[in-house]
């Protein structure tokens, strides 16, 4: 089944938080959308999942308008969906979570289960079967009793994607499930959701600020900026779009890379877009090897930074306590710290300061509030009249 | 285990059955009587409300109207059919053909009422619904309270007339509410519908609810539907509280009052304390509690009579604990906030089978090659 998005636009107040977005997602692919802070990717999840109602525009689904269903009915349209700060029932135990998933297609309904009918004992041991073995596939079945409350962090994520595969869907949508973890995890993350998709037979539409795992997993990229497209392709394509590096890096620091790139020639190694002064050091960075073409060295810029973020991730993982509800604008800050970017403005014109929020926004978005995120979401806030003017020439591109 | 089930069921009606014939001999005092099945009456209301307060974390402090909706139903229904059978003595045979029609009655009017007052639940929480829920109690209690008695005037006042108002309802032409619910309907219904309470929790319905209150966002994204549950559970809670009212208005053994003034946010609260100091969402709990506020107003009186307090009285004429006894409850509401904030038995139950084991035995998955990178991510 396919997933489609046409021309979806929804706002808050006078945010416009998704802006004529178009885009479908064909069975078993494996779909990422992405973006720098507040560009409105979880609000295109929620859009989905019938959390928010579009403004305008249709979002179909085999046929169903989704945009007319409740988040339940969605849910059971095979639509499943993870949360970017894990939501699980702490009062209930493991297993119990991933029951709780099974109310759609249950046989026994209330009647049944107060008169404890044989359909009933049938059903709650299939169920609970079927909760087992995928606790088993996710490795959690030795904790099947215990409160979700008592487990690690990634244990919990991977939980929530349990629970979610519990519902047996078609589309898997999974929010930021990289956030917080280190480069190991996130490349086992990356095995995971490629046997996901294989195993059972469905599309994944990733969320998802860590490079690493986006650039290495998806299939097709979808980028957003302040709510509207700017770019899809592959993920080759995306690396290498012009607007997808302004918005990452800032336009100022694309044009210097590139320029630079052209004039050292292919067999100089890539001048780093920082000073490589960074405590941990470039441990990963070569293994892009010396790129040969100018295109291709502004995306192995990219990369680098995307490691040296990885890596200051495995040192100072807190948790984020960002909140859905209040929802228009996502919350996301890095863990920045170790990392000093110069970004100064070569052109006399004065730019709005981005340069190092804009760096935090290349890989997973997560750790303390700090100032940086907040700023961040300001600066982004005041820019979007003036980025949608300049986007008039936005790269859309659907899926067959 | 079927058979062992029809055995328990049997057993427990017949228990019921004896005391409906022997209780009078067993306990003398009849105030004590009265006590046990306003006890287990009291248990009916604190299940019921448990529903909505524990398991759906809705707050609900209009349980009142409920059971008073309930307890007028029955009452009228119990003293028409009794006219129409003929009067004279309530009969435990006549019992059979009287008390269920009423209860019916009783659980289907509190029921459509139930629904009504659930609705507003999808859109209000926490406090705003507790208004709503405390408002339509208040209503339905001023209602019958103001209506003028008399004959003139339309259909519907003249029948709200006929409800007597302030003083309560005292049967057709006054001649009293037949009472026909004995120890086997008060103890036979409290045990069904405690075992219906029970697996109400214990089935994947009261999983959802449980994880509805946890998080709604959540459980709408795995499917289960937040209006259909919640006002489903409105719509339980108030059929239980109906019963409750229907039993305890033409209950046997005592001078059950059905006036509007049992039906006030008194009673409301008193529901609430007896889930509170059981533990919100435990069934036993919710139980325990209904027996424990019954019972301590025995206690109480019990108390009162003891020499020490006799002799306070001699000094201080108004010293008058049953009148004191709210004062009491909140002391002791107020101690149990403090050590124990869950109440007694917190969501857990008494006699609870722990599963355990079952998530980790078996034999280990074949898990296919590409999924083994998770030891890995164990590992990190």
């Amino acid at each position: 089944m396919e997933l489609v998005l046409e021309h979806v636009t929804k706002s808050f107040g006078g945010l416009r938080a998704v802006g004529d977005v178009s885009f479908s997602v064909r069975g078993k692919a494996i779909f990422g959308l992405i973006g720098p802070n507040g560009a409105g990717k979880t609000t295109v999840f929620n859009l989905i999942t019938g959390v928010y109602k579009p403004d305008s525009g249709k979002i179909g689904f085999g046929g169903a308008d989704l945009g007319t269903l409740k988040p339940a009915q969605i849910a059971g349209a095979g639509i499943a969906r993870t949360f970017q700060n894990i939501r699980l029932f702490g009062q209930l135990t493991v297993v119990e979570n991933l029951l709780v998933a099974c109310e759609l297609q249950k046989k026994a309904h209330l009647a049944a289960a107060v008169l404890r009918s044989p359909v009933h004992y049938e059903d709650e041991q299939a169920m609970y079967d079927r909760a087992i073995e995928l606790l088993r596939i996710f490795d959690l079945h030795e904790m099947a009793d215990e409160a979700p409350t008592s487990l690690s962090y990634g244990n919990q994520r991977r939980l929530e994607i349990a629970r979610a595969m519990m519902l047996e869907p078609s589309v898997l949508l999974l929010d930021e499930p990289a956030a917080g973890m280190n480069y190991g995890e996130a490349e086992g993350l990356k095995t995971q959701i490629r046997w996901l998709r294989d195993t059972f037979d469905l599309a994944v539409v990733l969320v998802e600020h860590n490079m690493q795992v986006v650039m290495g997993v998806c299939e097709e990229i979808h980028v957003l900026d302040h709510g509207e497209t700017i770019a899809h392709g592959t993920p080759a394509e995306i690396r290498t779009h012009p607007k997808v590096l302004a918005a990452y890096l800032g336009e100022d620091e694309v044009e210097s890379a590139a320029v630079r790139a052209a004039v050292e020639g292919a067999s100089n190694p890539p001048p780093p877009v920082e000073p490589a002064q960074s405590p941990l050091g470039v441990k990963d960075a070569p293994a892009e090897g010396p790129s040969k073409q100018a295109e291709k060295l502004s995306a192995s810029e990219l990369a680098a930074l995307s490691r040296e973020l990885t890596e200051s991730l495995q040192r100072g993982l807190s948790k984020p306590d960002d909140d859905l509800d209040a929802g228009a604008v996502e919350k996301e800050s890095a863990n920045v710290s170790g990392i000093e970017v110069v970004n100064e403005p070569t052109s006399p014109v004065p730019k709005p300061p981005q340069s190092a929020p804009d760096v935090a926004k290349l890989d997973s978005g997560w750790g303390s509030e700090s100032d940086v995120g907040k700023h961040d979401e300001e600066s982004g806030k005041g820019e979007a009249a003036p980025k949608a003017g300049t986007n008039g020439v936005a790269h859309k591109k659907e899926g067959s | 285990m079927r058979l062992s089930r029809v055995a328990i069921v049997a057993g427990a009606l017949t228990v019921s059955l004896l005391l409906d014939l022997f209780l009078r001999d067993l306990v003398h005092d009849s105030s004590l009587r009265q006590l046990l099945m306003l006890a287990a009456c009291n248990v009916l209301v604190a299940l019921s409300l448990n529903v909505i307060n524990g398991m759906a974390g809705q707050f609900s402090i209009g349980h009142a109207g409920f059971v008073g909706l309930g307890g007028y139903t029955s009452a009228v229904v119990a003293s028409n059919l009794h006219e129409m059978l003929g009067g004279g003595e309530p009969t435990f045979a006549r019992s059979f053909i009287v008390v269920p029609i009423s209860l019916l009655a009783s659980a289907t009017l509190a029921g459509l009422f139930g629904f009504l007052v659930g609705l507003p639940s999808l859109r209000l929480r926490g406090d705003y619904l507790a208004i709503v829920t405390l408002g339509f109690a208040e209503i339905f209690r001023l209602v019958i309270a103001t209506a003028q008695t008399g004959e003139d005037g339309s259909v519907v006042a003249r029948a709200l007339s006929r409800l007597g108002g302030q003083n309560g309802y005292m049967g057709i032409d006054n001649q009293g509410i037949p009472l026909y619910a004995g120890p086997f309907w008060v103890f036979g219904l409290a045990f069904i519908l405690g075992v219906v309470a029970w697996r109400i929790k214990f089935s994947g319905w009261g999983r959802a609810l449980r994880a509805l209150r946890e998080d709604e966002i959540a459980a709408a994204a795995v499917g289960v539907d937040p209006t259909r549950y919640k006002v489903t559970s409105f719509v339980i809670a108030a059929v239980g509280a109906g019963i409750a009212g229907g039993l305890m208005a033409i209950m046997r053994d005592g001078t059950p009052i059905v006036n509007p003034d049992s039906y006030n946010f008194q009673a409301s609260f008193d529901a609430i304390t007896m889930v509170i100091i059981g533990g919100s969402g435990s069934v036993t709990g919710a139980a325990l509690g209904g027996v424990f506020i019954t019972f301590s107003i025995k206690a109480i009186e019990q108390v009162q009579a003891t020499s020490a307090v006799q002799a306070l009285r001699t000094q201080f004429e108004s010293l008058d604990l049953n009148a004191l006894r709210m004062i009491i409850y909140a002391i002791v509401l107020v101690l149990l906030m403090v050590v124990r904030p869950e109440g007694l038995l917190g969501e857990r139950e008494l006699f609870q089978k722990k599963r355990s084991g079952r998530g980790g035995a078996g034999p280990k998955p074949k898990l296919p090659p590409s999924a083994v990178p998770d030891e890995t991510v164990k590992a990190a």
